[in-house]
């Protein structure tokens, strides 16, 4: 896909967005850290800023309170970046599509943003580690 | 009024939402204490009213995920004290069991993050490595790490097997000596003892006043454990066969919670085997069929304090009202009372103190005096770890810290 | 403590509350439901925190075609009881005085019932919006029971901060 995308491939540098979660997609990502994955070793780190990330980990729903603040997030970020949508939350809602405080799913307000945003889905609730990493691969093998 | 505003930046579970810890500070001190909430508001209560009986449960669930069986445990004690029946005593055990799992789990958790904000990053890989344990066994169980969907109205979900039980022992005899291992670092280090005692101090008149909850209110003298006070399932046996005990502080401090949290553990532990050595045959659920027109409260002692669930029917296959309250919600406003006067380097630590689970509730603004400044979360841990090289210094301790 | 001695925790309950309290019942031996009429309800949650030590488990407010019903549901832990106090609040005033300058628990509690069903609560100390997110417009309720699970038309009244950023 280019020079700039190509240079995602390794070590990428992670910023965590946590939209409306109900918590538990974030705790298995901070589980990534601990001993038994340890993604460090692969050089993944989580930044303290949108702005030295390379991709943007998010969980939950988007409600509406958060929406201009997500928004906000992913102007930050260096483009390119890859956003992971962590959860079936942040891909399609999961229980709590049709709440009058959810009005739209998370990869439509960022693809409104940039059409060109790169999104990858890891589905479950809550994604078992092992499926982060096996995401991450995937998605950057596919670069 | 000098105006800094910093970019979202949730970076652990704790203080999930954007954070923006609003300060005024007057020098190095707190003057009073603002709660800004909403960012985690989704709706469960409207969505509820559209969901039938046995689907709430999995809705609940996602209200929280480290007290996820808690909200689900609440309601379908609500329904069963609407339709005032008892369900057979090996679904109780299950019930019961997969609660103190939790509550083992979830403490271990705390543990973990309330030593990363102190600066000990290895006091949190150490406890979130035994605390994976505790979760393969849950997976053996139950069926999942977190979301457990053990419960339902009439009863437990799922079955668990011998072997499942056996590799929980095997799990819970090492965390038990992991356990006994952490008391002894946090009661004999005197950095702890200097970063925690009389720290956020939550008085008894404050803890009753603010309707306090759990380890929140247990360290200020309070003795309210729902366990104890309305005995559900299998928590009336087993208080009687004197399996666990409620445990009570005084002081009230930050210290006195972080112990708390670590004794519970303890107690749960015990509890535990007890259960599953008592484990009795039989069925695990019963039929339950029309729900009638009707009231009913449930609660359960979750990790944090009192789940609160009430149900209304009207003899349809939805309920009507549904009405949820974590216990962060209760534990919340207490900042108004314990941070007051303190400094801001500690502040991080009293407001992870509660244990504040946000997806019921949110993000705090502190208001002091003159100058008006915003930091977010980082910038907190960053205070808090350089209060600690402060006092290793002074006693003359080589600093173990990482570099921040 | 025993099924009888929770049945005695009522005449406790009626002794405390006196003339005040319109029905009680307690259909199980730990959960009694008292209600209190609304001009007297401050008076009565007062009573029961203070007189009878009961803590504020949490409130809930419900619709009922033509009023909001209010439940306390106070626990009082060393009786092993559930006291659920309940009263009815008229619409369309739905006015009723504040627990919170006696009580800090119900002040959150009060905030959360307000901005969902438009229950006012005179004199209560900080009556903003709990949980909705700012530039929610006025007079628009989501628990009560004709608030639709999913409104329509409802992104054009949002303010500017959300309707700005969809270019």
């Amino acid at each position: 896909m280019g020079l700039k995308t190509a240079a995602l491939k390794k070590s990428i540098w992670v910023f965590h967005v946590a939209c409306s979660p109900c918590n538990n997609c974030d705790i298995e990502i901070l589980d990534l850290l601990t001993p038994r994955f340890d993604v460090e070793r692969f050089g993944i780190v989580l930044v303290g800023s949108p702005r030295h990330a390379d991709a943007l980990l998010i969980t939950g729903v988007a409600n509406r309170h958060v929406t201009p603040r997500l928004i906000e997030t992913y102007r930050a970020t260096a483009k390119p970046c890859v956003c992971f949508l962590y959860g079936a939350c942040a891909c399609k809602g999961n229980v709590f599509k049709g709440s009058y405080n959810v009005p739209r799913m998370v990869d439509e307000i960022i693809r409104e943003e940039d059409p060109n945003a790169i999104i990858v889905y890891v589905p479950g609730c809550p994604p078992k580690p092992e499926a982060m990493i096996s995401g991450v691969v995937k998605a950057l093998s596919a670069l | 009024m000098k105006k800094t505003i910093l970019p979202i930046g949730p970076y652990h579970p704790l203080l999930e939402e954007p954070e923006f810890f609003t300060f005024y500070l007057d020098g190095e001190t707190v003057v009073d204490v603002d709660v800004r909430i909403g960012y985690n508001h989704r709706g469960h209560e409207k969505l509820a009213t559209g969901l039938t009986w046995d689907q709430v449960p999995f809705l609940v669930e996602r209200i929280c995920g480290i007290c996820s069986t808690s909200h689900p445990y609440a309601y379908v004690l609500a329904v069963e004290d609407l339709l005032d029946i008892k369900i057979p005593p090996r679904g109780q055990f299950i019930r019961s069991l997969i609660g103190e799992m939790e509550r083992i789990h979830s403490h271990l958790l705390w543990l973990g993050l309330a030593g990363h904000f102190i600066g000990y990053n290895t006091v949190w890989m150490w406890a979130w490595r035994y605390r994976e344990e505790i979760l393969d066994a849950c997976e053996k169980l139950i069926g999942n790490r977190n979301h457990y969907a053990a419960c339902r109205p009439g009863g437990a979900r799922r079955d668990v097997t011998p072997e499942a039980m056996d590799f929980t022992m095997g799990a819970l005899d090492s965390n038990e000596k992991a356990t006994k291992m952490f008391l002894g670092a946090v009661s004999d280090d005197p950095v702890i003892h200097k970063r925690l005692k009389n720290v956020g101090i939550l008085t008894k008149e404050d803890a009753i006043a603010y309707s306090a909850l759990g380890p929140t209110s247990r360290p200020s003298g309070v003795r309210w454990d729902v366990r104890e006070s309305d005995p559900y399932d299998a928590y009336g046996a087993s208080l009687d066969a004197k399996a666990w005990k409620v445990i009570v502080l005084e002081n009230g401090d930050v210290f006195d919670k972080a112990a708390l949290r670590v004794l519970e553990t303890l107690e749960s532990i015990y509890l535990c085997r007890w259960l599953i050595e008592n484990m009795p045959d039989g069925d695990i659920d019963i039929h339950v069929g029309n729900i009638p027109e009707g009231e009913g409260c449930g609660h359960h002692e979750a990790p944090r304090g009192e789940v609160f669930h009430y149900v209304r029917s009207d003899g349809s296959n939805k309920p009507i009202r549904h009405k949820v309250r974590a216990p962060t919600f209760n534990n919340l406003p207490t900042y108004k009372a314990s941070c007051p006067g303190e400094q801001i380097a500690d502040v991080a630590l009293i407001t992870a103190a509660i244990d504040p689970c946000y997806c019921c509730t949110e993000r705090v603004g502190v208001v002091a005096d003159n100058r008006h400044t915003t930091l977010n979360q980082n910038d907190l841990l960053k205070l808090s770890v350089e209060k600690t090289m402060e006092i290793e210094k002074k006693l003359g301790m080589k600093s173990n810290l990482a570099k921040f | 403590m025993t099924d009888e001695q929770k049945y005695m925790v009522a005449d406790k309950v009626k002794k405390a509350l006196g003339d005040l309290i319109v029905s009680i019942e307690q259909p199980r031996p730990n959960r009694i439901y008292v209600v209190i009429h609304q001009d007297n309800f401050p008076e009565a949650i007062r009573i029961v925190h203070e007189n009878l030590g009961g803590k504020l488990c949490t409130s809930t407010a419900l619709d009922v075609r033509d009023a909001v019903e209010l439940i306390y549901h106070m626990e009082l832990p060393e009786d092993m009881v559930l006291c659920n106090v309940k009263t009815l609040v008229a619409k369309p005033e739905l006015k009723i005085g504040t627990c919170a300058n006696f009580f800090p628990a119900t002040d959150w509690i009060e905030r959360e019932m307000s901005e969902m069903y438009g229950v006012t609560f005179e004199n209560h100390p900080d009556p903003r919006h709990l949980l909705l997110p700012d530039g929610w417009p006025e007079g628009n309720f989501p628990m009560r029971g004709d608030y639709p699970q999913r409104p329509d038309g409802f992104e054009e009244q949002l303010p500017d901060i959300y309707q700005k950023d969809r270019k």
